[in-house]
C-alpha cells in the first residue's frame, strides 16, 4: 500500500517547538549530570575554588529549567 | 598562577584530596599546561559565531527555506544553540581544572577525569618509584615548555603518566629529590 506522505501538510511550527522542547530537557538532564559530576570530584578534590564551582554547576541547571519552562509556556 | 587557571602549584594552600592523611602534604599540585586548554577554547569561539556566519553563507550561496520561520523560533533556535556550547565549554574546562596530579611528601596520586561521570584515580608510594623519566617532544611543548612525566613503580601496574604537565624536568627533580630524602631517612 502506498502512503501518499506530505511532509508540509504536518504543522512544521509544532515539529520545531518539539524539537526545540526536547534539546532544552536533554540540556536540564545534562546539567543535572554536571552537578553530580561537580559534587562527586570537588569531594575527591577540594580547592578554594570548589564552592563557585558548585554554585556554577547549581546555577547551570537553574537556567536550564527555567529556560525549559519558559519555553513551554510561552512559544 | 593561582586561581582558577593554576597548572603548577607549589605547597599550594587550601587544597586537599580524598583519602589525604593528616600528616601528609601536598608539595606539588598539577594540571595539563594551560596551553592545552587553546583547542577547546578555540571551538567554542568558533562555535558561538556560526549562528551569524552559517545564514550569511546559505544566503550568499542562494539558498531559501521552504517555510518562514517565526523571530521567536529562531531566538529559541539561536539560545539552544547557545546553552549546547556553553555545556561544552563548561565540561571541557571540568576535565581540565579535575584532570590533576599530586605530589606528597608520601606519594603520587593520578586524578584522571574523562568526562561524564568516568573517572579514575590511582596512586603509588614515594618508596615503590623505581625511575622517572620525562620527555618533552613536539614545537608547541619545547616553546612553552611543557611534556611528560613517567613514573615507573616497582608495583605490577606499570607506570604513571604526567602527561603535558609544565616544567616537566623541575617535576622529574622534586620527585627525585623526595625519594632521595625518603630513602635517607629510611632506618
Amino acid at each position: 500500500m502506498l502512503l501518499n506522505f506530505d511532509i508540509f501538510a504536518i504543522n512544521y511550527l509544532g515539529l520545531l517547538k518539539l524539537f526545540i522542547l526536547l534539546g532544552l530537557l536533554v540540556y536540564v538532564a545534562f546539567a543535572l549530570v554536571v552537578v553530580r559530576q561537580v559534587f562527586l570530584l570537588n569531594d575527591t578534590l577540594q580547592t578554594k575554588i570548589s564552592p563557585w564551582l558548585k554554585v556554577a554547576a547549581i546555577v547551570n541547571t537553574c537556567y536550564g529549567i527555567f529556560s525549559l519552562l519558559f519555553h513551554m509556556l510561552f512559544l | 598562577m593561582t586561581g582558577v587557571f593554576s597548572h603548577y602549584m607549589t605547597n599550594p594552600r587550601g587544597v586537599c584530596f580524598k583519602g589525604q592523611a593528616f600528616d601528609e602534604k601536598i608539595i606539588l599540585l598539577l594540571r595539563r599546561h594551560i596551553v592545552t586548554n587553546v583547542p577547546w577554547v578555540v571551538t567554542t569561539i568558533l562555535f558561538l559565531y556560526i549562528p551569524y556566519i552559517v545564514p550569511k553563507i546559505l544566503t550568499a550561496g542562494g539558498f531559501v527555506l521552504p517555510v518562514t520561520i517565526p523571530l521567536a523560533y529562531q531566538m529559541a533556535l539561536w539560545f539552544l544553540w547557545y546553552l549546547v556550547v556553553l555545556a561544552y565549554a563548561f565540561e571541557s574546562y571540568l576535565i581540565w581544572y579535575f584532570n590533576v596530579y599530586v605530589v606528597t611528601n608520601r606519594r603520587v596520586v593520578d586524578v584522571d577525569f574523562y568526562g561524564f561521570l568516568s573517572m579514575e584515580i590511582s596512586d603509588a608510594s614515594l618508596e615503590s618509584v623505581q625511575d622517572t623519566t620525562y620527555n618533552i617532544s613536539g614545537v608547541f611543548a619545547t616553546a612553552f615548555n611543557f611534556g611528560h612525566v613517567f613514573i615507573q613503580t616497582a608495583a605490577e601496574s606499570s607506570e604513571f603518566d604526567f602527561e603535558f604537565v609544565p616544567h616537566p624536568a623541575d617535576v622529574q627533580k622534586v620527585i627525585s629529590d623526595l625519594i632521595t630524602k625518603k630513602m635517607q631517612h629510611k632506618p
